[in-house]
């Protein structure tokens, strides 16, 4: 297994791998947003993950969430954390059967680096910045807005209102009854990812 | 002037929005009460669904 890992990362970037390494970053949701999150920072070599959500896998959710068939029925987060141990053993994760409220934001996301919003409700949403940013104001935080439909690529963006994020296109909701599709939703789920190693990265070398 | 009256002014409707004035986050319940101080920075962020 050592020689394993150390041939698993042996293509990651030496400078950059120790930060993410020791990063731990929080994915509240773990859905067409969050799985994808997911995937790509587990495979990016993060060294913890801690993922929050409370539903089950429905076969609707395979048009755009990264589970599969057989797994239809599970329990999201149970789903995910196999899937995770399957492409990246080498990290921790660590899994919240729960529906966030602003009871429990801090007691399953205190210890995160970053904390990346991965709601489809604009309730949830409303309520996750609002809480994060009194709670834990100098944290950083990265919500998706607006990235239901397909095409207009160019739409898509990355905004900053101090450590607020905001990634999508901010206007374009999903139709009554119709979800995002995979690669609108894909896109923006690893916008917020890359961005959570632009600012993990960033961070370290402000403090070298 | 309070957040209700900018956001009445700007004929912002969205129900779905996070209001920040400086680095703060001011909630609902507060919208009529607090004053926004001079020169103050107000963000608002309408919030889109989907995810």
């Amino acid at each position: 297994m050592e020689e394993l890992e150390k041939r698993f990362f042996s293509k990651h970037d030496p400078n950059i791998l120790p930060t993410l390494r020791k990063s731990v970053v929080g994915i509240a949701g773990a859905g067409g947003l969050g799985s994808n999150v997911a995937f790509a920072l587990a495979r990016a070599g993060i060294g913890k993950l801690i993922i929050a959500d409370f539903d089950r896998i429905e076969p609707p959710d395979l048009n755009r969430q990264q589970y599969f068939i057989e797994q239809i029925g599970e329990i999201k987060v149970e789903a995910l954390l196999k899937s995770l141990k399957r492409i990246n053993p080498f990290s921790n994760y660590e899994i919240y059967h729960v529906k966030i409220d602003e009871k429990n934001i801090s007691d399953i996301f205190a210890n995160v680096d970053i904390l990346v919003e991965a709601f489809d409700e604009a309730e949830m949403k409303k309520m996750i910045i609002e809480c994060w940013i009194s709670q834990f104001p100098r944290k950083p935080i990265i919500v998706a807005s607006g990235l239901a439909g397909f095409g207009k690529n160019e739409k898509l963006h990355t905004r900053k209102i101090g450590n607020l994020y905001i990634c999508g296109d901010e206007e374009t909701e999903p139709e009554e009854g119709i979800s995002p599709m995979a690669p609108r939703v894909g896109i923006v789920a690893n916008m917020q990812a890359n961005l959570v190693l632009e600012l993990l990265i960033k961070k370290e070398a402000v403090h070298k | 002037m309070t957040i209700d009256r900018i956001l009445e002014i700007m004929n912002y409707t969205f129900k779905m929005i996070v209001v920040k004035v400086d680095d703060e986050v001011v909630k609902k319940e507060q919208y009529k009460r607090k004053i926004i101080p001079e020169g103050a920075n107000v963000r608002i962020i309408h919030l889109i669904a989907g995810g």
